[in-house]
């Protein structure tokens, strides 16, 4: 879905339902998560909703991922290195 | 669907579940190793380990730059699991995003398995959790008040 709204355009709910060959209750299911992960962003006009990916959150969700990861696997090296030493 | 908001890491360690625990269990110790690098050195400003207790750490980078972090141990069940939160303080760019550290250490052949799962709660998940009981809002007093009593 993401992969589907990451050129930055608009698409409407039809759409991307047409495009993933899927109902569009399952459809709906998955862009409310995704709207209340605040990853994408919806808007309605008349009775079709329009999806927009929300590109400053995505990429700020992966950078405190990637961060995080980094933290732990540099401080799980030191453990290692501590235990090796025979401490604490 | 829902994008990965976890960390997640598991590692094999040549030491016992009692001695991998007790690396996360002192200031002392803490301070040896709890930083993403060598060069990063890690302050413990606070660690007070019980259940309910608050932590506080300073991270300072050799450019200069300082990270804080904060959060209250949720559960401790020596020496197989352990949960806190996980909260940087402004003005760094993941401020206030609300995570928690659950670290589980179970016994191997060689030694120990460790596995540390990092969970971030996006914001309907963090409000949904406010309205549990106001957890959140109390864990918050919990850490201003900790703030207030450490000595100048």
């Amino acid at each position: 879905m993401i992969q589907a709204l990451a050129g930055g355009e608009t698409r409407s709910a039809g759409e991307l339902g047409k495009q993933f060959n899927s109902a569009q209750p399952t459809i709906s299911r998955h862009l409310k998560v995704l709207e209340q992960a605040k990853l994408i962003e919806r808007t309605v006009e008349g009775r079709v909703h329009r999806f927009r990916l929300r590109q400053k959150s995505l990429q700020e969700a992966g950078a405190w991922i990637e961060r995080h990861q980094r933290f732990w696997n540099g401080a799980i090296d030191q453990l290692e290195t501590l235990l090796g030493r025979g401490a604490p | 669907m829902k994008p990965a908001e976890r960390v997640e890491l598991r590692r094999h360690l040549a030491a016992p579940p009692a001695q991998v625990f007790a690396a996360f269990a002192s200031a002392e110790v803490v301070g040896q190793w709890l930083t993403p690098a060598p060069d990063v050195k890690l302050t413990v400003l606070e660690l007070d380990f019980r259940e309910g207790g608050c932590y506080r750490f300073a991270y300072d980078t050799p450019d200069g730059q300082r990270m804080l972090v904060g959060g209250v141990y949720r559960n401790i069940e020596a020496p197989t699991r352990l949960v806190f939160s996980w909260l940087i303080e402004p003005p760094d760019v993941h401020a206030g995003i609300e995570s928690q550290v659950t670290v589980s250490i179970s016994p191997s052949s060689q030694g120990s398995e460790l596995l540390i799962l990092h969970e971030r709660f996006d914001r309907a998940d963090a409000n949904a959790r406010h309205a549990e009981g106001w957890a959140g809002a109390l864990e918050q007093l919990q850490l201003l008040l900790g703030k207030a009593g450490e000595s100048p």
